[in-house]
């Protein structure tokens, strides 16, 4: 594996992790701590 | 068959040089239906035009004596709402001009980084220009600062009086780094290609860090304005420290703080962004040799690029700043969620959506002849897809909760079936995956590759980016209003009222933000351009970008 490849790996890796904290503080916030709709 | 200009049209499927213009005709439509429809419809029936004033009117009969105005009301000639007006567009228009400094000093860093490691010409010679620009206006956002803080005075003069005085040490913290801030991004173009690459990254890192910590220092008053550190506010013994230390610790390092603080760098960036790509788009229009149309071309995408990084990050913590304000300062909360100034929100997602949306279509028409030829249709569908698919978050997203009532739970509204606020949250994580995903499939699938096509930009893509460059401008005075108007009618909150009681309502009615909007960006925008002309470089014939 060249170290170009690595790197691009390593991104999209580092996207994935901030989709995942993105679910996380949404949950968290949106719909654990703020106020239900109803 | 021809057209009027005697080509052949391309067939179904096949590469538009021009771009597929119904898109963006699509894009300002949907714009001006949703700013038409917000107006006519939404704000009047969520009670948006009543004032914060009469509504909270209850809760002012209990202001502090202390904290009313001692002095005659200042006029200034434009109606009811004049001061706040003057306030408004002052202040606006100056975080315009600060947010090239809280935005852009990291932008430069970047390309200073990209320079030195990747040896492309380009990241120097739009980093110098980038240096530049910032060093020639940053007397006009000082300029603006000064005036709304002399405007502080003169029309809040109590509320002036006690702010400055509790907020001294942070405001003095903020004048000194205004001379830090300017001697390294002055030192920075100067030095430009004079001094080591070392050098180079400090000083850009200087010129970061110091506008961070600048911006820091005034969000502690900001912040403050919103959520106080006390129920009221209590002095104490004259010395260096005019009430207690914990106690100005807890003004200062208010709950709203560090959201505020980095829901700005985030907004920032992303301004300085979407400005990159506009200027970039007229630059390109502006010029007719090939290097400066390739080099312009590369420069708006890498604005874009930068613009959605910066929106893709600020709804987390925008939801963090709308928790602290639920949690410390709910009444507030209540104001722009539930209350007469929910319309605001709506405005300002409806942008942000747009703001995708706008992207999507960008990368759909900017790359579309390169993965054409690259035989990549997979990636073509995926970015229609998620136009298509932010389109639809973004519907979901401008839905008013109610209607017919000022207060989401007053008795008579009509409950919107798709305005929960699950359903948008939801909506709102699409949208970031989205800009995500296109900001990887951009960088890391095509990178490399983009370097063949600059220069060949369509016309499509040419608007999208200017739409993109107003949007993303736009969004960040709205969100300067979202906070004021949260804040309605107290300066600070439950503490110091908006002089005048009844008679000088707050905050500034919708369709008279509307015009201080227009000229607070057209403003901006005028100075951004004529800037820029003597401000950028331009490569020459024989270069290659």
């Amino acid at each position: 594996m060249t170290r170009e490849r690595a790197l691009t790996y390593a991104m999209w890796v580092v996207i994935a992790i901030y989709i995942g904290i993105a679910i996380y503080v949404f949950w968290y916030f949106g719909f654990t701590k703020l106020p239900s709709p109803i | 068959m021809t057209t009027q200009t005697g080509k052949t049209p391309p067939a179904p499927g096949e590469y538009d040089p021009h771009g597929d213009i119904k898109k963006i005709v699509g894009i300002l439509a949907a714009l001006a239906i949703f700013i038409i429809i917000l107006y006519a419809y939404i704000i009047p029936l969520q009670g948006g035009f009543v004032s914060s004033t009469s509504i909270r009117s209850e809760d002012l009969l209990g202001a502090d004596p202390r904290f009313e105005e001692q002095l005659p009301i200042q006029e200034v000639d434009l109606g009811a709402s004049g001061r706040s007006i003057f306030i408004a567009f002052v202040m606006l228009t100056h975080i315009l001009f600060a947010n090239l400094h809280l935005g852009g000093a990291w932008i430069l860093l970047s390309l200073i980084i990209l320079y030195f490691i990747s040896s492309k010409e380009r990241y120097g010679h739009l980093g110098r220009s980038m240096a530049l620009f910032n060093v020639i206006l940053f007397s006009a956002g000082a300029t603006f600062a000064a005036a709304g803080v002399l405007f502080f005075i003169s029309l809040y003069p109590t509320f002036a009086t006690q702010g400055f005085h509790i907020y001294w040490w942070p405001l003095l913290v903020e004048a000194i780094l205004f001379g830090i801030e300017i001697l390294f991004v002055y030192t920075l173009w100067f030095a430009w290609g004079k001094v080591s690459a070392a050098w180079h990254i400090f000083l850009g890192i200087g010129y970061a860090l110091s506008i961070y910590f600048q911006t820091f220092a005034i969000d502690t008053f900001v912040s403050g304005m919103l959520t106080p550190g006390a129920a009221t506010i209590t002095w104490g013994e004259p010395g260096l420290l005019g009430m207690p230390w914990v106690d100005y610790l807890q003004w200062w390092f208010n709950p709203t703080l560090w959201p505020l603080q980095f829901h700005r760098v985030a907004a920032a960036i992303s301004f300085f962004g979407f400005l990159i790509a506009f200027l970039a788009m007229l630059h390109f229009r502006d010029r007719t040799d090939p290097p400066s149309k390739k080099y312009w071309d590369w420069a708006g995408s890498f604005g874009i690029l930068w613009g959605l990084a910066g929106l893709v990050i600020q709804p987390l913590l925008g939801i963090w700043y709308m928790y602290s304000i639920f949690a410390h300062q709910n009444q507030a909360f209540a104001n722009i969620m539930t209350g007469p100034r929910a319309w605001e929100m709506l405005m300002m997602i409806g942008f942000l959506s747009l703001l995708v949306v706008t992207a999507s279509v960008y990368f759909i028409e900017r790359r579309e002849h390169l993965l054409v030829k690259l035989g990549r249709h997979d990636i073509r569908n995926v970015f229609r897809a998620f136009a298509i698919v932010a389109g639809v978050a973004g519907f979901i997203l401008v839905q008013p909760a109610w209607l017919g009532g000022i207060m989401q739970f007053d008795p008579g509204t009509w409950a919107n079936p798709l305005g929960l606020m699950y359903y948008k949250h939801i909506a709102i994580l699409v949208l970031i995956v989205i800009g995500t995903l296109i900001i990887g499939i951009d960088l890391l699938v095509l990178r490399g590759r983009r370097d063949e096509e600059w220069g060949n930009l369509s016309r499509a893509s040419w608007a999208a980016a200017l739409i993109a460059g107003v949007l993303g401008s736009w969004i960040v005075i709205v969100m300067g209003y979202v906070r004021e108007s949260a804040r309605s009618p107290w300066l600070f909150y439950k503490i110091v009222p908006v002089p005048g009681g009844q008679t000088y309502p707050t905050p500034v009615p919708p369709h008279q933000i509307f015009v201080v909007w227009m000229f607070a960006l057209g403003l901006a925008f005028a100075v951004f351009w004529f800037t820029s002309r003597v401000t950028s470089y331009h490569p020459e014939q024989e270069e290659k970008v």
